[in-house]
């Protein structure tokens, strides 16, 4: 590089930096690097950038502010200036340049918060105060102030609402349980719990052992077949119709032998009463009486 | 075999005086049958039942006087009763009668009567036995075929027997359901 581009690049940053400090802006944006860089990168840098090693005039290095940060970075105070040494200056490119965004982040992650009460429900510790006036002078502490969470409320649990124990995993009390009425048994729970007596084996069912496995060299074992009662008569033979007439049957007669004796089959025990009046008198009553 | 029925003095006529004496001194009166039939036709139900139990009555006092009493006669047998009591219809000239036992029923037939009205006859023999024996009885009539079949019994019976009788059940089984005990 020529002397002469050497000074047009170095007069386009000067220009640059007076362009930037004379934006309308209410703070002087200025990158902060927090960490030093250590001497790994400095040797790096310094052997990278070894042709501004010869540049005397200080600079302050500026980094430019993207338009989208721009509100955070008014938040977040006064600027802190640091003076580097001359042998220390270096010019940065685009590569060594952190955004404004990542610097604000860290500065809040590293910043104490602001000491707020915490609302009574609220879990989350609050930051503890800054021990020294630097650290609460920290544009940390005040880019992103912390807010506490919400007060959660209290809400009435709607009883038409119902959630799955299982998958919720909450689960009434004990007490709650033990006074609420059992519940009852839903069709398909109370068939499950009371299942219908299996039908009657059927007469011809039975209970075969399970069948032998084909290769097996073992003796079979005997099958016990158990039968209903044997209500059923055994099913009629075939029987072939018959193409001849057959011969007339001749029934076997036995004739009985022994004379049956007729008397005193017949017992006859008194006699047939008979009104036999013994005088006029008699019949006479015996008509009156009826 | 019975002795016949002694009939002697039953009837005094007085012809002096006009008057006929019967066998207890009681004036009597000859008339013709067919006025008494004719008196009777006209006379109610009731009036006329009443005339033939008083007739009856005047013959069964006969009867019992002839037999020696209502005991003597109860205590006789069926001939000496029937032979009493045919006797004293002859004697008044209502006939003469014969006495029937169907089982335990008594049915007096009477025969020969000139008069036709069954329930006078029944009236008349209803009252002879009442006097003759002492006893409370009824008498209906049965039939009129062959002669008056007047049954003996008491006022239930003689009732029950009646009302078969008028519904068109015949006497003899109406005499048949009587001693089964049937009701009305």
């Amino acid at each position: 590089m020529s002397a002469k581009e050497r000074v047009g690049k170095l007069e386009a940053l000067l220009a640059r930096i007076q362009a930037n400090a004379s934006a309308p802006r209410g703070a002087t944006m200025t990158a902060i690097p927090t960490v030093p860089p250590s001497a790994e990168a400095r040797e790096a840098l310094r052997s990278e950038s070894s042709e501004f090693e010869a540049a005397t005039e200080q600079e302050h290095a500026v980094v430019p502010e993207p338009e989208e940060s721009r509100a955070r970075l008014v938040a977040a105070g006064p600027t802190v200036e640091v003076e580097f040494e001359e042998e220390e200056v270096l010019e940065l490119d685009e590569r060594n340049v952190v955004s404004a965004v990542e610097v604000t982040e860290m500065a809040v992650a590293a910043a104490p918060a602001k000491e707020e009460e915490a609302p009574p429900s609220s879990r989350r510790p609050i930051a503890e105060p800054a021990e020294s006036p630097q650290e609460a002078e920290l544009p940390i502490a005040t880019a992103a102030p912390l807010t506490p969470p919400p007060e959660s409320g209290k809400q009435v649990a709607s009883e038409s609402l119902s959630f799955d124990d299982d998958f919720t995993g909450v689960r009434e009390s004990a007490a709650r349980l033990q006074s609420a009425p059992p519940p009852e048994p839903s069709i398909a729970l109370e068939s499950l719990r009371e299942p219908t007596p299996p039908p009657p084996p059927d007469e011809l069912e039975a209970d075969l052992a399970p069948p032998p496995p084909i290769f097996s060299r073992e003796p079979e074992p005997e099958v016990e077949v158990v039968r209903g009662d044997e209500t059923r008569p055994p099913p009629a033979p075939f029987v072939l119709p018959r193409t001849e007439k057959p011969a007339a049957p001749k029934p076997e007669v036995t004739r009985p032998t022994t004379p049956v004796a007729a008397s005193d089959v017949a017992t006859l025990a008194g006699s047939v009463p008979t009104f036999e009046p013994r005088n006029f008198g008699d019949l006479l009553d015996a008509t009156l009486s009826l | 075999m019975a002795s016949s029925v002694d009939l002697s003095n039953a009837v005094r006529f007085d012809l002096p005086n006009g008057t006929v004496h019967l066998s207890d001194n009681e004036k009597g009166l000859l008339v013709p049958a067919s006025v008494l039939a004719s008196l009777l036709k006209t006379t109610p139900p009731d009036v006329r039942g009443q005339i033939g139990r008083d007739l009856g009555a005047h013959l069964g006092r006969a009867m019992a006087r002839r037999v020696g009493g209502a005991p003597a006669l109860l205590d006789g047998g069926l001939e000496l009763a029937a032979s009493t009591l045919a006797a004293e219809l002859a004697l008044a000239g209502l006939g003469t009668c014969a006495l029937e036992r169907w089982g335990r029923a008594l049915v007096v037939q009477i025969t020969g009567s000139p008069i036709e009205e069954t329930d006078f006859v029944a009236s008349v023999v209803e009252g002879a036995l009442a006097a003759a024996t002492g006893r409370s009885l009824a008498c209906t009539a049965l039939s009129d075929a062959g002669g008056v079949r007047i049954l003996v019994a008491s006022e239930s019976g003689a009732l029950r027997v009646r009302g078969w009788i008028e519904q068109g059940v015949s006497w003899s089984d109406a005499l048949v359901r009587l001693q089964a005990g049937g009701g009305s």
